[in-house]
């Protein structure tokens, strides 16, 4: 778990509240995102996970304290459930390069490197094997790799997941996050993910934000002092590693 | 007649068929984001908005003594139209069902507003029925360049922008994370959809602007391996609806707005049976 010391952080929250109307649904957070940290989202099911990730993100505006982003911050976003509706066409190779664009760049009609990028990121998420499928005829494994790898086309150094596994089997699940390590490592990314499952990050996330709404109950900090914390423990009991990953490779 | 008699009456032909194709076309291609934001039923209710702003036009022409541009039925359609699209937009996180309720409601005030205002306006009953649903029958010149016009700056605007509202359509949420224009991409996409359906219903009618803004597209997902050409083969298909449609009701004599629908109908039957002929084949 590399963590380079005294970088500056990607994003740096200072008392923030989330919540709805105004209302704060969890007490005041402090933390920073730097470079190469695996951040753990954990917390039951409603529990404000989705709200703090979405705040972070801009796509929900905080209720209090601020957010201070890195000038040079590029993020993505894995959304829970990414609507693929069915009926709209589309091979994996073209899903992928929908992500590539930022800003105003998609006004470009003469732009370059694409094919490039899309390929790298394909590789990247072990799926260049599927490009020329159809994302319709995927399996629910395969499909989470495709919305990765489209995430990873635009090049982020923050990259932020929701539940990324909530549809497949718990093999699979294992095997979408020990890429996810591997990614970080690689692209030395800032990494985000929310998960219910807290097991899954054991031996790999660096940090975590716990959060339980109901028992207004919001701590940050590294991994093993939150998961090890009494508030954590006294609500899930200490977490067991799940059975060692397979290695990765192309999943049908 | 045949088909042979409509070419060689074709400068009596040409306006309405041309437009009928022109239309199509972009409405066709339109459409496929139509049905990827699952508003089928959009254009449906603009249309009706469309009619609201006609009657409020005559109206105040009526009662307010409005007159030129002020008082221009055209204008009226317009901005009722815009003003509905935009209302749309505002409440881009409605799922599905709540955005259904909504374009119900939408029609509705259209339809309902539309008859109510009507009866303070009886004399000019013909007048907004024409310019209501149109004639695909009798197309001016003046018409045909205008929707020549409208559907080179659509066309135009939509090749451009094409890869922004492909993304806005398929994930919004991820495009604001990589900071795409979101609103206005939606807006814009709602507005251009409601200029065209706006304009085009007053020239052609509202049956066959419904079908052109649905079948065309529904024919082009099944058969395309990806948006991009699920956009052209729409387009595509459009145009042939609105010129088969012509020439399939001078031929067995019958309406024209539902010809071009009934075309459009049995194009997305083909498409079905060519779908499963490749799956089976590939």
């Amino acid at each position: 778990m590399t963590q380079p010391e005294g970088s500056s952080p990607l994003i740096a929250c200072r008392g923030l509240a989330v919540g709805f109307g105004g209302r704060a649904i969890l007490p005041p957070l402090d933390f920073e995102v730097r470079t190469g940290e695996f951040w753990a989202l954990l917390g039951n099911n409603g529990s404000g996970k989705t709200t703090l990730i979405r705040t972070l993100l801009g796509l929900l505006p905080r209720v209090g304290g601020e957010i201070q982003r890195a000038a040079d911050i590029v993020m993505s976003y894995v959304p829970q459930r990414t609507e693929l509706d069915p009926t709209i066409p589309g091979r994996v190779i073209d899903f992928v390069g929908t992500g590539r664009d930022r800003g105003w760049s998609f006004i470009d009609l003469f732009r370059t490197n694409d094919h490039a990028a899309t390929r790298k990121a394909l590789q990247d998420a072990r799926c260049d094997d599927l490009a020329l499928q159809q994302l319709s005829h995927l399996s629910e494994g395969q499909k989470a790799r495709a919305v990765l790898a489209r995430a990873l086309v635009s090049n982020p150094n923050v990259l932020v997941l929701d539940e990324p596994t909530s549809s497949v089997d718990a093999a699979t699940e294992r095997v979408v996050f020990e890429l996810l390590d591997i990614l970080r490592r690689e692209r030395q990314l800032g990494l985000l993910v929310v998960s219910h499952r807290s097991e899954l990050f054991i031996g790999r996330a660096t940090h975590a934000v716990y959060v339980d709404r109901a028992g207004g109950v919001a701590a940050a900090g590294e991994f093993d002092s939150i998961t090890r914390s009494a508030v954590f423990i006294s609500r899930h009991g200490p977490i067991a590693s799940p059975a060692s990953p397979p290695p990765v490779s192309p999943m049908h | 007649m045949d088909g042979a008699g409509f070419f060689e009456s074709w400068e009596l032909f040409r306006d309405p068929a041309l437009a009928g194709a022109i239309v199509g076309f972009v409405l066709g291609f339109l459409g496929i984001y139509v049905i990827a934001r699952r508003m089928v039923f959009l254009s449906a209710a603009l249309s009706q908005c469309a009619g609201l702003g006609v009657a409020l036009a005559f109206y105040a022409q009526i009662q307010w003594g409005l007159t030129g541009l002020a008082g221009s039925p055209r204008l009226g359609a317009l901005l009722v139209t815009l003003t509905t699209a935009l209302l749309l937009t505002i409440d881009r996180k409605a799922v599905a069902t709540r955005r259904d309720s909504l374009l119900g409601f939408a029609f509705l005030l259209g339809s309902a507003g539309t008859l109510a205002v009507s009866t303070r306006i009886v004399q000019e009953t013909q007048d907004i029925q024409s310019l209501l649903f149109g004639s695909a029958v009798a197309v001016l010149p003046e018409d045909l360049r205008f929707v020549s016009y409208t559907a080179l700056a659509v066309t135009f605007f939509h090749v451009w922008w094409m890869r922004g509202f492909v993304q806005t359509s398929i994930d919004p949420d991820s495009a604001t994370v990589r900071g795409l224009p979101v609103r206005l991409l939606e807006a814009v996409l709602l507005l251009s959809l409601a200029l065209a359906i706006s304009f085009f219903t007053q020239i052609l009618g509202a049956l066959p602007v419904f079908a052109f803004s649905v079948l065309p597209a529904m024919a082009a997902l099944r058969v395309s391996r990806n948006l991009t050409m699920a956009l052209v083969v729409a387009g595509v298909c459009g145009a042939g609806c609105g010129f088969l449609g012509y020439l399939a009701a001078f031929q067995y004599d019958l309406p024209v707005g539902a010809s071009q629908a009934l075309v459009g109908i049995l194009l997305v039957g083909v498409a079905e049976a060519l779908r499963r002929f490749l799956l089976r084949a590939f």
